[in-house]
């Protein structure tokens, strides 16, 4: 259960959607209209998600547990904050979350920033450790020495 | 201090603010962090790790700033050290310096651990030095140690923060280094103790380490590890130190906000179960040691003179006795309004030398029989004359007692004053004029070199209290003299009716005239009145 939903959602910011989207279906439970929650899952939630909840729901549970389920699935993925110099598109992050997952072996989020002054390389945060590989700090010691010569030349 | 970038990529760790609720703030990440570290969050704050839990560390935000969710944060590798060097003399150290100047997150030799643990017992020695107060009623019956621990007690408005301030200036006159934390207290006040500091030239060697009401919990819970950390940096160079922690009810009351907060379990009175703990292993770091010494005076407001508070009688159990502030004989107009019978020294008895001892003694007798006596006192003519001369006695050492906050008398003149009021010196004299003739004393003693030697070679010599009263009753006495040259300069007044016997046989030597004074020895009365014939 929840693979087929899971596997489309790579980035802290899908995670937030979905989450916001998860509680708009859990508060429709508290509405008395009639099939309140059909009507949020039609008009509240993006097609695909709507669609694949729509075809997991046809197993036998209830669709509060389910969503719960869904929750806590999401907090088991853990995030993994990426600084680079450009700004990447779907397919490259879905390459680097691939990448991702195939080497550390646990679901992963991306939290994926733009940075200018990484350079080349990147700069990488997961589980509270924090790496740079950058190429903004091999050169940060000649840049700064550079930037010291020059005031001394022509400031 | 660095900025973020540079403990990030020192540390290599990083974590993120999940909540935050007030100055406590729930971060994840930091995988290896430990309690007492301090972190900094990328917009400069700095924060002092409380505890751990297993999906969240629990900071104490120090910054004035807040920080909001999403923040990120980095360890410093450092836990909460401090800097302190000779510059610090004569300044006020404010909770804003703490940031700025003083807390210190990099490997730094001279740094000191504001939260460390107490020195071993076989760094410290026995208390044997007194410490003058200059406060007559604590100098000789609540005496204090160099080193001691002792409580100062009482109600809000019953005058101990003066009592405070008169120490520093009896022990800043002597080259004592005085470090004085106000814990949460009104600009205002912080203000007047700066000026008082000021004006009585006492901040060449003293510090104040002050927070405000005002500040973040953990700035006011940390002023007073920062004040004994200053403190101990001057015990270090072999310097005797005083501290004054005013006060630390309030200190609980914050600490008791923070842990609340950090949604501890609520012990007796809402406090968290490390209250006690948090106390002693602040008031331990105090004591005599084999270099040095630091004289802890923690003050603890009561509320309705009640000492069996959670707080006070912690503190109590903590320290080394109490000088208890009364209400009442405040109301009643005595100052200072410390009560002498539930006031405690443990330590103070055993610096004192045999005479002072026996004065001290003494003097408790006296007083317990006053007191006796006192509710008696309406008989009037119908009492017995030792119960009149017990009550006449008692009246004029209270009134002995009695002190402004600006003077300060020494322990030499108050034995040789106490010695005078035995002798029956002042046994025909109105109080007022008993007052301004000691005050003449006591100005003189401090002002006449000659005097002040001969007063205190007076007290070294002489071993037993019934011998200084023969001396202070002959001819050759100083003391006397001084006091006959003053009355005999005022315009002669109409002979006194003669007083009823004292207790003690009456000096004839007042009544013969005096001894010619040197002029720089003569002390001109400031008030108008004439001082009183005996």
């Amino acid at each position: 259960m929840y693979s087929e939903l899971l596997s489309r959602i790579i980035t802290t910011q899908d995670a937030a959607l979905l989450k916001q989207e998860i509680e708009a279906l859990q508060n429709s439970a508290y509405k008395t209209k009639k099939d309140a929650f059909k009507v949020t899952l039609n008009t509240q939630v993006r097609k695909w998600v709507a669609d694949a909840i729509e075809a997991e729901l046809t197993q036998e549970i209830s669709p509060e547990k389910y969503l719960l389920g869904l929750l806590d699935e999401l907090k088991k993925n853990a995030s993994v904050q990426i600084g680079i110099a450009f700004e990447p598109s779907r397919q490259n992050i879905e390459k680097i979350h691939d990448w991702l997952f195939r080497e550390l072996g646990v679901p992963v989020l991306l939290d994926v920033t733009y940075d200018p002054t990484v350079i080349a390389g990147t700069k990488i945060a997961y589980n509270g450790k924090y790496y740079d590989f950058s190429l903004g700090k091999q050169l940060s010691p000649t840049i700064e020495s550079v930037a010291k010569k020059m005031l001394t030349t022509y400031a | 201090m660095h900025d973020y970038n540079y403990y990030l990529e020192k540390s290599g760790e990083i974590g993120y603010v999940d909540q935050v609720v007030k100055s406590i703030v729930y971060a994840h990440g930091l995988p290896t962090i430990r309690p007492g570290e301090m972190v900094m969050f990328e917009t400069g704050q700095i924060g002092y790790i409380l505890g751990i839990n297993k999906e969240s560390v629990e900071i104490l935000l120090l910054s004035p700033t807040a920080v909001v969710v999403g923040t990120k944060l980095t360890r410093t590798l450092s836990g909460l050290k401090i800097k302190v060097d000779e510059k610090y003399l004569g300044k006020t150290i404010s909770s804003l310096d703490f940031e700025k100047d003083l807390f210190v997150l990099d490997e730094d030799p001279d740094a000191r651990a504001v939260d460390k643990t107490v020195m071993a017992f076989s760094q410290r020695q026995k208390i044997t030095d007194p410490l003058e107060t200059g406060v007559s009623l604590v100098d000789l019956i609540v005496p204090l140690g160099k080193g001691q621990r002792e409580l100062i007690i009482g109600d809000r408005k019953t005058g101990k923060s003066q009592f405070l301030l008169q120490t520093v200036k009896a022990q800043a006159k002597r080259d004592y280094i005085c470090v004085y934390a106000l814990i949460a207290k009104p600009l205002l006040e912080i203000q007047r103790v700066k000026d008082y500091f000021k004006t009585e030239g006492l901040d060449k060697n003293s510090v104040i380490v002050a927070s405000h009401s005002i500040d973040r919990p953990g700035l006011v819970f940390l002023t007073p590890y920062v004040a004994m950390t200053i403190a101990e940096y001057f015990r270090d160079q072999g310097k005797d130190v005083l501290l004054i922690l005013d006060d630390l009810t309030t200190h609980a009351r914050y600490y008791r906000e923070v842990m609340l907060l950090a949604k501890r379990f609520p012990g007796r009175s809402s406090y968290p179960g490390d209250i006690f703990y948090v106390h002693a292993r602040l008031i331990e770091r105090a004591g005599k040691f084999t270099k040095g010494s630091i004289t802890c005076l923690p003050v603890a407001q009561s509320v309705l003179s009640d000492l069996s508070g959670y707080i006070q009688s912690n503190l109590m159990s903590m320290t080394d006795g109490h000088i208890l502030f009364d209400n009442d004989l405040f109301d009643q107009g005595r100052r200072p309004a410390i009560n002498p019978f539930l006031s405690v020294t443990r330590v103070g008895g055993q610096t004192q030398t045999p005479l002072v001892k026996e004065v001290s003694r003494s003097l408790r007798t006296l007083l317990v029989s006053f007191e006796k006596v006192k509710q008696f006192k309406h008989f009037q003519t119908e009492l017995s004359e030792a119960t009149r001369n017990i009550f006449d006695l008692g009246s004029r050492i209270v009134t002995f007692m009695d002190q402004l906050p600006s003077v300060i008398v020494p322990v030499p003149i108050n034995i040789v004053l106490y010695a005078g009021l035995q002798a029956a010196l002042w046994q025909s004299s109105s109080m007022e004029d008993m007052k301004q003739e000691m005050s003449i004393v006591i100005e003189l003693y401090h002002k006449n070199e000659a005097y002040q030697k001969m007063i205190t070679s007076l007290v070294a010599e002489t071993k037993k209290l019934d011998d200084l009263i023969a001396k202070v009753n002959s001819d050759e006495n100083i003391l006397l003299k001084h006091l006959q040259a003053n009355r005999v300069a005022k315009p002669t007044e109409p002979e006194p009716t003669p007083a009823p016997a004292a207790t003690q046989t009456q000096n004839p030597e007042t009544q013969q005239p005096a001894q010619p004074v040197p002029v720089d020895q003569k002390i001109v009365p400031k008030a108008d009145k004439p001082v009183g014939k005996s």
